[in-house]
């Protein structure tokens, strides 16, 4: 999982401020607010997906599973992810609902995190 | 549960065949004409299609920690009945919506998650058919996460202002729709469990055969 987040973390490092040059969108505006979704889009999206790539090592059709498992799960986090973002780009930002948003995905992290560690033993183990 | 299932099957053919009767004498919505009496169907269903999440869950849950087969079964059963409920629900939802809001469908918060809760129970099946050895557990874990969304699919008409009419509509109901539509909640509930029974007990059929194949290969 940390892995997972390492790598999401570097990909974001360079696609926001690629985004922000590319697209002239006002990222940058609100950093800390911009910093909280990022963060806790990818703990999010990191902890299920660690846990769902490594039940699924033994399965069988393993390639096809994945998405078909992961795309469900994770669909309230990417939501929250991009309306929050979307907020965040209006001009002027939309704060309140930004807040909104990083809350909703904060409540989802700790469901999931706590969730994945609960059923991580007993599914990894015969 | 065996032994309830002639005279749930005798009860619930009786309210099956009275509410037709029940939902045409109820109050006619002069508004929505005669969509409205989706209400009796539509509501109902998605409260089993919610019940039916939570107990594939806890079922799932119990079977992770506890190991009992018989926990597998619940789930099973209940994961099937959530992809039908569900699939009742998303397509009596457009119906009305039509009539109602002009449009067919809205990725509208209440209506999303309601999908991506149908979505989720499908995939929990096809892990079931398809993943191989270890998929029982993949998918227990799968159904554990999906009643997690389940307590998100009911409050979200309440947080998000949202087209669909939110939870209280249900306690403020005219009186002379109060009625038949209760009366529909618990056909459809006992409907539901009816179902559950019957899956159940399918599911333990099959798992004596496999037991009885396996002993006599180990015979010869």
């Amino acid at each position: 999982m940390l892995g997972i987040l390492l790598l999401l973390a570097v990909v974001e490092l360079v696609l926001v401020p690629l985004v922000t040059i590319l697209f002239h969108a006002p990222l940058l505006a609100q950093p800390g607010l911009l910093a909280a979704l990022l963060a806790a889009g990818t703990v999010g999206f990191a902890a299920v997906g660690a846990l769902f790539a490594a039940m699924l090592v033994r399965a069988r059709s393993r390639d096809v599973m994945l998405p078909i498992l992961l795309y469900p799960i994770t669909i309230p986090v990417m939501i929250a992810g991009v309306r929050g973002t979307a907020a965040l780009l209006q001009s002027p930002p939309d704060v309140a609902s930004v807040t909104m948003w990083v809350g909703i995905l904060g409540a989802f992290d700790v469901v999931f995190v706590t969730l994945s560690l609960w059923t991580f033993e007993p599914v990894m183990t015969e | 549960m065996r032994k309830a299932f002639v005279p749930l099957l005798l009860i619930t053919g009786a309210m099956f065949a009275y509410a037709p009767i029940m939902i045409a004498h109820a109050d006619y919505e002069a508004s929505m004409g005669i969509v409205s009496k989706i209400l009796y169907f539509h509501a109902p269903s998605g409260m089993v299609m919610l019940l039916s999440a939570m107990v594939c869950g806890v079922a799932s849950a119990i079977y992770l920690w506890k190991k009992s087969p018989a926990a597998d079964r619940v789930a099973m059963a209940s994961a099937e009945l959530t992809a039908l409920f569900g699939l009742i629900v998303i397509v009596t939802g457009p119906l009305w919506a039509k009539k109602a809001w002009g449009i067919w469908w809205d990725w509208e918060p209440r209506l999303t998650m309601s999908f991506v809760g149908w979505l989720i129970s499908v995939s929990y099946l096809f892990v079931r058919k398809y993943a191989g050895p270890g998929s029982d557990k993949l998918g227990a874990a799968l159904a554990v996460f999906g009643s997690v969304n389940v307590p998100f699919i009911y409050v979200s008409v309440n947080v998000w202002r949202t087209l669909h009419p939110k939870t209280t509509v249900v306690p403020t109901l005219p009186p002379g729709m109060r009625g038949p539509f209760w009366y529909s909640a618990l056909t459809l509930f006992l409907f539901y469990l009816l179902l559950l029974t019957a899956r159940i007990h399918l599911e333990r059929q099959r798992a004596t055969l496999d037991e009885l194949y396996l002993a006599e290969e180990d015979r010869s």
